[in-house]
């Protein structure tokens, strides 16, 4: 702090103390309100089901217990199988979502290339129009043939139109057209000036490209509802989703199904490995902010003009 | 112009893969034993999925290649997702051979008046006879719709009993005969005791799920005939003075601090103790509960047992207007449905390895002579294994033809026909609303019952303030409607059945 008040520039902007900590106050609530949730969830997954059962919630646990992740590294449980899915299908998606969005939208942004218009407006009618469930249903099923396939999870979410805009708009306004000039005078091919010379230029644009893949993978669970029925090849936020589901399903038609009912109740995971689920579907995901931050201030600046 | 090339080399292989991926889908042509064409059929059933379930195909599919020349290959899909996908499926028209449907899943009525189901009138006449005598008429009557059976029925309980269930601990402490509470007015004097001399427990406890008592079919939530009103007059639930009754009571009951003061908007937890709930019930439902809440409890049956649409369609399996061989699918549901090995195989899995068989012993045998669907073998479950294949019993089929658990008594399914054969059809048994002209009247039902229902049901709030309340709502959202035509439509299907 007295190393800024030194300096003048500093001091003339900044805010008043009393408003610097009030400022604090309210984001500290604020951060407090995100986080609890998520600590509680953590707290919940280490408590032993019976005190839960007994006691009900609470911040700190009557009596600890690891048995929710014993279950889960067990070999009785699908969860780890589901947890390699999962995250098989967020790195090979994101790697094939950025190869394939950066190929096209490089393309579509230099000024020379001849289907420039076509390829666009190809990329623009998929964000105004859609042909709806069914027809990619159609398509996914009984065309391609990728019912239980694990590219079902991965292809459907590849390429994007809003994608394609994006990392087109950040080519066309971060890579001057100078700069590709003087690498094709050097003789550069087309694909060592795209790897060499514009991906390095464009790291911010595709990292944020990747950090949108990345999460949208990570927590898709949609696609697997549609196309997978084998317990081997579920995701781990499709396990969670149908465990909802599953629950709320009881709850509606619980006078229809009388004892049915009860007997479903029974069979169902128990509260502290749902918490762990949770917990460990969460965490990597976490880790995935930082290691994207760096990239991602810069990529803040997407789509402003520099020249 | 290098692009190019790789572009179109790009497309070369996504297509090439798309190919290879295509191959894998096509059926060889094979032969059983007996020289006939082995055919695949392709059954989709509601559950979660099993660990086991290709194990136990293979079995199945040793067994019933060379005895019908059929291959099965069964899909689960979880509960929660049934509706969905099996909307999915059957409007894209995939091709499949086997679907479960009922009136909770994958409506059974919607879809047969849709033409998403064979009609199966022949093809039980060619393939299934030995299967349609074996089942109750009652349950046939309930899969037909304008004269055409579209799916088989799973026997199990034909009828749902609303029962009061009493933890045994405070009947016992009391001497309290449980056996003699019917109505919901035989409850007020006990409640009252426990009440007074148990604190910390809840005399009646509720959840907000929970509907009072109702002698009434609801053919649509809350509009529909009352039992025993042989005229067929449609009414809705809540202008009928037995609902408002029960309803004041309820709310009595409330005010007098009998039920949980919370009960409109919690979800039922097992924790909560209790002296009374309120539970859809079947014989052996005591044990069911008894399990679930880790106490024993007793149960007495509200009224009896009343057989309606609804509850006669409670699991069903329809063979698909897409499939390529409906008649290999009805061999293949005659098949499991009247061998003892095979139903037993998909009930339970693998014997050996799922469960093992335990013998009945001869004055077991004996004590149940002359009764119907006693077997010789018993199931013991192996707790390690079950885990991987534990499936929904009624969905595989017919429940009577299985094996009890060595934990039950030998003449559980006797007990179950006799349930059924005791249960009263009520009057608009039979009929089959079709809802197509008031759909946007009905859509909005079940927006204000969410709203007020609870509340009102759980005797929360006072019945003569909120009940005009919610039927001025439900006026302004086209109730009248719904009520005429479904008279309309229930005089005509009176006018029809009488004459024939």
């Amino acid at each position: 702090m007295s190393k800024e008040m030194q300096e003048p520039v500093c001091s003339y902007n900044q805010i008043k103390k009393s408003t610097n900590v009030l400022f604090n106050v309210i984001l500290f609530l604020l951060g407090a309100i995100c986080v609890i949730p998520f600590i509680f969830v953590i707290l919940i997954s280490f408590t032993d089901e019976q005190s839960l059962v007994t006691y009900g919630y609470s911040f700190i646990p009557k009596k600890w217990s690891l048995d929710a992740y014993e279950y889960i590294i067990s070999g009785g449980s699908t969860i780890l199988k589901s947890y390699g899915i999962t995250i098989f299908v967020t790195v090979v998606g994101t790697l094939l979502t950025l190869f394939l969005t950066g190929t096209y939208a490089y393309a579509l942004s230099r000024r020379n290339y001849a289907y420039r218009k076509f390829f666009t407006k190809l990329a623009m009618v998929p964000m105004l129009f859609n042909g709806g469930l069914v027809a990619s249903y159609m398509v996914m099923t009984q065309i391609l043939h990728l019912k239980n396939s694990i590219w079902a999870l991965i292809l459907p979410l590849a390429l994007g139109s809003y994608n394609i805009i994006i990392l087109r708009t950040f080519f066309k306004t971060s890579v001057p057209d100078a700069v590709v000039e003087s690498a094709k005078i050097d003789g550069a091919s087309e694909w060592r000036l795209f790897l060499q010379v514009v991906i390095p230029m464009s790291l911010p644009g595709l990292a944020t490209i990747g950090l949108f893949a990345t999460l949208g993978y990570w927590n898709d669970w949609y696609q697997a509802m549609l196309y997978i029925d084998e317990p081997a090849k579920m995701p781990l936020q499709y396990l969670l989703m149908r465990l909802e589901k599953n629950i709320e399903f009881l709850n509606a038609n619980k006078a229809t199904l009388g004892v049915t009912g009860v007997e479903m109740a029974n069979a169902m995971p128990k509260e502290t490995i749902k918490m762990a689920i949770v917990v460990i579907s969460t965490l990597p995901i976490i880790f995935a902010y930082p290691f994207f931050q760096r990239y991602f201030i810069n990529g803040l600046t997407i789509g402003a003009v520099k020249e | 112009m290098r692009l190019k090339k790789v572009m179109v080399a790009t497309l070369a292989t996504v297509m090439g893969m798309s190919l290879l991926a295509g191959c894998g889908g096509t059926e060889k042509v094979e032969t059983n034993a007996n020289g006939e064409e082995i055919v695949n059929l392709k059954w989709y059933q509601i559950g979660d999925a099993q660990e086991d379930m290709e194990k136990v195909e293979q079995k199945i599919n040793e067994y019933t290649k060379d005895k019908i020349g059929v291959t099965i290959d069964i899909t689960q899909i979880s509960f929660g997702d049934y509706n969905s996908k099996m909307l999915v499926a059957t409007n894209t028209g995939e091709e499949f051979d086997l679907v479960y449907t009922c009136s909770w899943a994958h409506d059974f009525a919607q879809n047969a008046q849709k033409g998403a189901f064979l009609s199966l009138n022949d093809l039980l006449k060619e393939e299934g006879k030995e299967l349609y005598d074996s089942i109750d008429p009652k349950f046939w009557e309930a899969a037909t719709i304008d004269g055409n059976i579209y799916a088989v029925p799973s026997q199990k309980e034909i009828g749902s009993m609303p029962m009061w269930v009493f933890t045994k601990e405070y009947v016992d402490k009391y001497n309290i005969p449980y056996e003699d509470i019917h109505s919901l007015e035989d409850l007020e004097p006990y409640l009252k005791l426990i009440k007074e001399k148990e604190p910390d427990v809840v005399p009646l406890y509720l959840s907000k799920d929970f509907s009072a008592p109702a002698y009434m079919d609801l053919i649509q939530k809350p509009i529909g005939i009352e039992y025993g009103d042989e005229t067929l007059t449609v009414k809705n639930l809540y202008e009928t003075d037995k609902m408002m009754d029960t309803l004041r009571t309820m709310h009595k009951y409330y005010k007098a601090g009998y039920i949980n003061q919370d009960a409109a908007t919690v979800t039922p937890d097992n924790i909560i103790k209790r002296f009374v709930s309120k539970g859809d019930g079947q014989p052996y439902a005591e044990k069911i509960w008894s399990k679930d809440l880790g106490y024993e409890v007793v149960a007495s049956p509200i009224m009896d047992t009343v057989v309606t649409n609804s509850s006669a369609r409670g699991a069903m399996t329809a063979i698909s207007r897409t499939s390529k061989h409906p008649k290999e699918a009805m061999k293949f549901l005659n098949l499991v449905n009247t061998d003892e090995y095979l139903r037993n195989l998909l009930n339970y899995g693998i014997e050996g390895e799922h469960w093992d068989k335990v013998p009945v012993t001869e004055e077991e045998k004996k004590e149940f002579e002359g009764k119907d669907y006693i077997y010789d073998y018993k199931v013991k479950l192996n707790p390690d294994n079950q885990k991987k294949y534990s499936v929904p019993y009624y969905v595989q089929g017919d429940m009577f033809k299985t094996y009890v658990l060595d934990t039950e008594p030998l003449d559980k399914w006797n007990t179950f026909k006799e349930f059924n054969d005791e249960a009263v059809a009520a009057p608009s048994f039979g009929f089959n609303f079709d809802l197509s002209s008031v759909a946007t009247e009905v859509a909005t039902f079940q927006n204000i019952l969410n709203e007020f229902g609870s509340a009102i049901n759980t005797g929360s709030v006072d019945p003569d303030v909120y009940v005009p309340k919610l039927l001025e709502k439900m006026k302004a959202a086209g109730a009248d409607k719904v009520i005429k035509e479904m008279q309309k439509q229930i005089d005509e299907w009176k006018a029809n059945t009488k004459a024939e």
